[in-house]
Parts: C-alpha cells; structure tokens; sequence
C-alpha cells in the first residue's frame, strides 16, 4: 500500500528533522518579516516584557509573595514561572491551527504532515529559548544562578516532547472541531492561573494547592524555579513526574494522531 | 511489467451535513449515525503498465481526482486493494506551499524540502530547476511579482527535479499559456519514452489523446470505459454533447447566454448538408460541406453581414468567415430568405467542431468591431464531426501541398 505513515528508515527522519528545522525558522521569519526590526524582535520582546514586570510590581505594586520575601524575589518567582509558562501556551496556541490551516499541503501533496504541529512548537520554542537566555542573563548578576542551569536543557526538551504531544491531539482535534482554537485560549489562562505562574505556595490556600497538583505543568515550572532561583537541581521526585509525564504524553499524541490522521485528509 | 495495479477501488466519503453532526457522533461512541455516505469511486479495477501513459476522463465530480489521491497515498480506500510499483510524484496543484513574498530561489529550496527534496538534491539541481521554468532573469525576486504563468512554470520545474518514475497529474496543465503546455507535453513524451508512467486527469480529450495511449472513462464513482485513447475520448465528447443537448432542451433559457441580438434579422434555422443538400453531421476530410441559414428579416437591410466561426470542442478558433471582409455582394435582405456557406474541399482534420453563425449591420473594420452589436448572433448552434479518409491524425486541418524534387546532377 501507498501509504507510510511515519519515518520508513533513518533518511525519511532526518529529512523530516531537517524539514522541521528549516520550516520552523522559516516561520519566525514570516512572522517578524515584515516589522522595521525585524528578527530582533525576539530579544526585544523578553527584554521590554521583563523590564515591564519589574517596573509594574517593583514600583508602582510592590507585591510580595510572603513576609519574609521581598518585592525584587518576587518578580523573579514570577519570570521564572511566567517565562516558561508563555513558551508553553504560544506554542500550543500557534500548533492547534497548524494541520487546519494547511489544507493543501495535507490534501494536495505527499507531505509528513504529522510534523506541521511540531513546525509551530519548534519556532515558538526558539522564541521562548531566547527569553529564557535573557532571563539567565538577568539573574547572573543577581548571583543566583548555580551549576543547575546546566539542566535547563533537559527540562526544555522534556517540555517540548510534552507540548509536541498535546499539539498532536489538539491539532487533529482542531480539524473536526474548529471551536478547539477558540476554547484553548481560555483554558490556557485557567491553566495559569491553576499553576503556580503568579503565585508562590506561601500565598495559596491549601485545596487550590491541591488543584495545582493535578495540573501537568506544575512539575515543569516548579522545576525551572528550583533551577532559576534556589541553583539546585531540582529534586529527583519533579525530574521523574516531568520525564514520565513528557514520554507518556508525546508518545500517546503520537498515537492519537496516527489514528486520525487517515481521516484528516477526508475531513478537510 | 505493472507499474499500477487497483482492484475493486472505492472509496466513500463521510458526509456530516452540520458541523455538530461529527461531535454529536462521537458523543454516541458510534452508536448513532449522523453522518450520510457519499460514494466517490465505486468498484473500479484497472492495471497500467510500466512506461505507459494512461487519462483518465470524466465530468466534474466523477471522481478523477479522488482516484488520483488514492494512488497518490493521500487517501485511503474503503475497501479495495492497488498497488502502486516505483516512487511517485503527484502533481494535484501547481504552487502548493509557495510563499509569495519569498524570492523564486527561496521558494525553490522551501517548496522542494515540502515535497520530499533533500537540501543536497536541490542544491544540486537548482540550475536544472531555474532552466527549466526560464525564470533565471528573475529568480531573486520575490514570487508575487511574477505572473500565474511564470509561477506554473516554477511549479512544474520544482516537481520534474523530483525524478519521479510514476507522474500523477490532476488537469494542471490547463494553466499557463500554450509555450508552457507545450514544454510540460514535450518533457512528458520524454518522460514516457525513458519508461516513466504517466496518469492524467484531464477534461480535455484532445490533450489526452495526443499523450496518452489508453483512456479510462469515470463517470460518477464508476468505470464506464477504458480502452485506446481516440476511441474512448470520442465516445465521451459524444456523452457530453448528448447530455448538454438534452440539458439544453429542458433549460431554454440558457439559449440567451449563447444567442444575442437586436432580432431585426433573425436566423431561423441553420442546418449542415453534404454535397447531395442532405442533412449531415459527419464528415470525412475533402467533402463538401454547405452550412444553410434560413432567416428572418423585419424590414429591408442592404447587404448586411453574415459571420460564421467554426471552434474545434475543445476551444480551438478553427476558422471564420465574414462576408463583410472583403466585403461580398449578398443583396438585399428582407422577410425571408436563405443564405448557403460552402466549404468545397472542407480541409479539416480528425475532431468535432462546432458551428456559430451571426448576421450583422454592413460595415467596413475588424471583425471584432461587429461582434458587439449583431442582429443575430448565435453561437455553437451545431456541431458536425470530421474524419480523415485514412489514417488518424489530430491535426486542425489538412492542408493541401504540392511536392517536387530535383536531385542533385
């Protein structure tokens, strides 16, 4: 039979890795093309984000998450949770219309196109990649950084199999059920505001913090604070739920979407 | 050797006439239906072999291009089972995944990856790409500044670079102008002639039958004819022309689009006789053919101006007279009267042409000048078929030559 649905040998995967790569950068130039400043957007956006935060809760709020935390500890418990969190929601956002809005592609060519989600995870994590390295060079001075952030990586990359693997479902999803795009934004915020984004455990009360628990996400964020603030790997209980969580949810989108994806080309 | 191999293809689609039908579905875990079935190939069974090339025709909606799919990988059967030997190359859109900010050569390289290219490979054919498509002069401007042509041609390059051994082609052919259709049918002859296989979905059965050996008919979802080129191309204008006739009869009003005038002069009856005045619709090459207008006439008209244009069905402006240039003495035309236009040796070749003829005001100019304001202007008002005595051969017409020789002392 014709079809073959994933990767038959080494050379069908690295042409799909390759195909991602250049894609995805492809579409952070379209989507930062057309602007005066260009790519340099993608710094410049962190930048006045951060500088935002800081003036907003530092000067004009002065919020603190406890008593014994000062308004500066704050703001950086809020980046480190509000940084990662972004990278997650835009990409999620951005891959739930990638199979719907590339109709030809699925229809009129032999494409992989289980990979156009990933396109859109991929450049959005680029982005959020680069504001995480402008918040890394905020905290050097600030002298909180540790031998941890080594970590980062394998947190980001246990991330990006977790977001790959959503974005398959609610990308499939998305093809029969357009609503899926206009639901996702509110679900995102209730999802932050169910995550500790922009509060500290001092400041929840206890049955939310049970809530909190339930949400998949919690485990990353926690994870980058303890890299961010305290410099210390974070404890191996987060590594095991994040690594278990990131596998168990790529593989089942994976799996999900090698179901429907005979139906999408029909569908669409 | 087989190259394509379908047996007992069909494929029928879900059909969800609301959007909440599919929800409301999954909802019921498929206990209830809400979807209707929509079947879009019913039962069809073909083989091609290698280094054939084969059409497929049908009319819109027959379910040329989801059998297309089908073997393309885009789609899968409901039930039925093909076999498709050697890589392939399907071509259902020209400019799938272009961008049209993007330079020619950047989409060289993009839509190249999209279709299955490695870096190294286009690199290495991008020359070959940028030649054949004729663009090199522009090829660093971005894609919307060139014309739906020049895009076509990018297009077509980037798919040839593909090196496929089996080309499925869905009617895009029907773009680009008649330089670019030209070059797409000499690199398929090539393409043929090296063993390559060939399926093309076209409405056209002249293009088909100049490429193509064999022609399988689809009308519906189901297979109505499959057998060589000229044969079945002919016998689906025939289905076509039937059915637009009976059309015609049901719908009259669609007469208007095809006929317009002041009605001062009005044509009565047009009708095709042979040599011997009998009615006639088929014709072979050298007859004589006599088209007679009967007409109408309300008041008296001095000479006006009788037009006649005959087009081959696929669109082809064949050949027009008009009395007007230069001009003819026809007399005075009032109340009723017939007009006889004879074409004594009739030179066209193989094919069926139609018949449009007008009356219009006498006046000195280009042809197109009449066309706007004619006293009856009717157009494809009949149609007659035109075989060559002997052998068949597709050309427009068969010109007479004469012939010498002198060899050399």
């Amino acid at each position: 039979m014709g079809v073959k649905l994933w990767p038959e040998d080494l050379a069908g995967f690295t042409h799909r890795l390759q195909l991602i790569w250049v894609l995805a950068l492809d579409e952070l130039r379209r989507t930062y093309g057309g602007s005066l400043l260009g790519l340099s957007w993608i710094i410049l956006k962190p930048v006045m984000l951060i500088t935002l935060y800081t003036v907003l809760f530092g000067f004009v709020f002065q919020i603190r998450g406890g008593a014994d935390q000062t308004t500066g500890e704050y703001i950086l418990v809020l980046l480190s949770g509000l940084l990662p969190w972004q990278m997650f929601a835009e990409a999620l956002t951005a891959a739930t219309g990638a199979i719907s809005s590339n109709v030809s592609l699925v229809t009129k060519i032999l494409f992989p196109i289980e990979i156009l989600p990933v396109i859109k995870v991929v450049s959005a994590t680029v982005t959020g990649l680069v504001s995480l390295l402008v918040f890394v060079a905020v905290l050097i001075p600030l002298h909180h950084l540790g031998w941890a952030v080594l970590l980062l990586p394998f947190l980001l990359v246990a991330q990006l199999l977790f977001t790959v693997g959503l974005s398959w479902v609610l990308s499939a999803f998305n093809v029969a059920v357009r609503d899926t795009n206009q639901v996702l934004p509110f679900a995102l915020t209730l999802g932050m505001f169910l995550s500790p984004v922009v509060y500290t455990s001092v400041m929840v009360p206890h049955p939310l913090a049970v809530l909190f628990s339930y949400n998949p996400m919690s485990y990353f964020l926690e994870g980058y604070r303890a890299i961010f603030l305290t410099g210390q790997s974070p404890p191996v209980d987060v590594w095991l739920l994040v690594g278990g969580l990131s596998a168990a949810t790529c593989l089942s989108g994976w799996w999900i979407f090698g179901r429907m994806r005979l139906l999408i080309a029909d569908y669409l | 050797m087989l190259a394509i191999q379908a047996k007992n293809l069909t494929k029928i689609y879900r059909w969800y006439p609301r959007r909440t039908d599919i929800v409301k579905e999954w909802l019921t875990f498929g206990r209830r239906s809400y979807h209707l079935l929509r079947t879009a190939l019913d039962d069809v069974s073909f083989e091609i072999m290698k280094g054939e090339s084969i059409g497929v025709m049908g009319c819109n909606g027959a379910g040329k291009s989801t059998l297309l799919k089908l073997l393309a990988g885009l789609s899968q059967p409901t039930s039925g089972v093909f076999d498709v030997r050697g890589r392939v190359a399907a071509l259902l859109e020209l400019g799938t995944g272009f961008h049209p900010d993007y330079s020619g050569a950047e989409n060289i390289r993009v839509n190249g990856m999209l279709l299955g290219l490695s870096r190294g490979a286009i690199e290495q054919k991008f020359d070959a790409i940028v030649d054949f498509a004729e663009l090199r002069h522009v090829i660093d401007q971005p894609l919307r500044t060139y014309s739906t042509g020049m895009q076509a041609r990018l297009a077509f390059a980037i798919a040839t670079a593909l090196e496929p051994e089996i080309l499925l082609i869905d009617e895009v052919l029907a773009v680009g102008d008649a330089s670019f259709v030209n070059k797409c049918i000499q690199f398929l002859q090539r393409f043929l002639n090296r063993g390559g296989t060939a399926v093309l979905v076209s409405h056209n059965s002249f293009l088909l039958s100049r490429l193509c050996k064999r022609v399988i008919w689809i009308d519906q979802g189901k297979l109505v004819q499959v057998g060589e080129a000229h044969a079945v191309c002919r016998a689906y204008d025939l289905y076509v022309r039937q059915r637009d006739r009976a059309k015609q009869n049901t719908h009259n009003q669609s007469e208007g689009d095809l006929r317009w005038g002041s009605g001062e002069i009005r044509i009565q009856s047009t009708s095709l006789l042979d040599g011997a005045e009998q009615s006639q619709s088929a014709y072979v090459t050298g007859e004589k053919m006599v088209v007679r207008l009967t007409y109408e006439s309300t008041r008296t008209f001095e000479n006006p101006s009788v037009y006649i244009l005959i087009t081959r069905e696929d669109g082809l402006l064949v050949t027009s007279a008009f009395s007007g240039e230069p001009a003819v003495e026809l007399g005075n035309f009032s109340k009723t009267g017939t007009v006889d236009i004879v074409f004594d040796p009739l030179l066209l070749g193989d094919g069926s042409y139609l018949v449009s003829v007008g009356i219009f005001p006498r006046k000195e100019g280009a042809e197109s000048i009449y066309r706007l304001d004619p006293y009856d202007l009717h157009e494809n008002v009949c149609e007659f078929t035109v075989k060559r005595p002997d052998r068949p051969l597709q050309t427009v017409c068969d010109h007479p030559v004469s012939w010498s020789h002198k060899a050399s002392p």
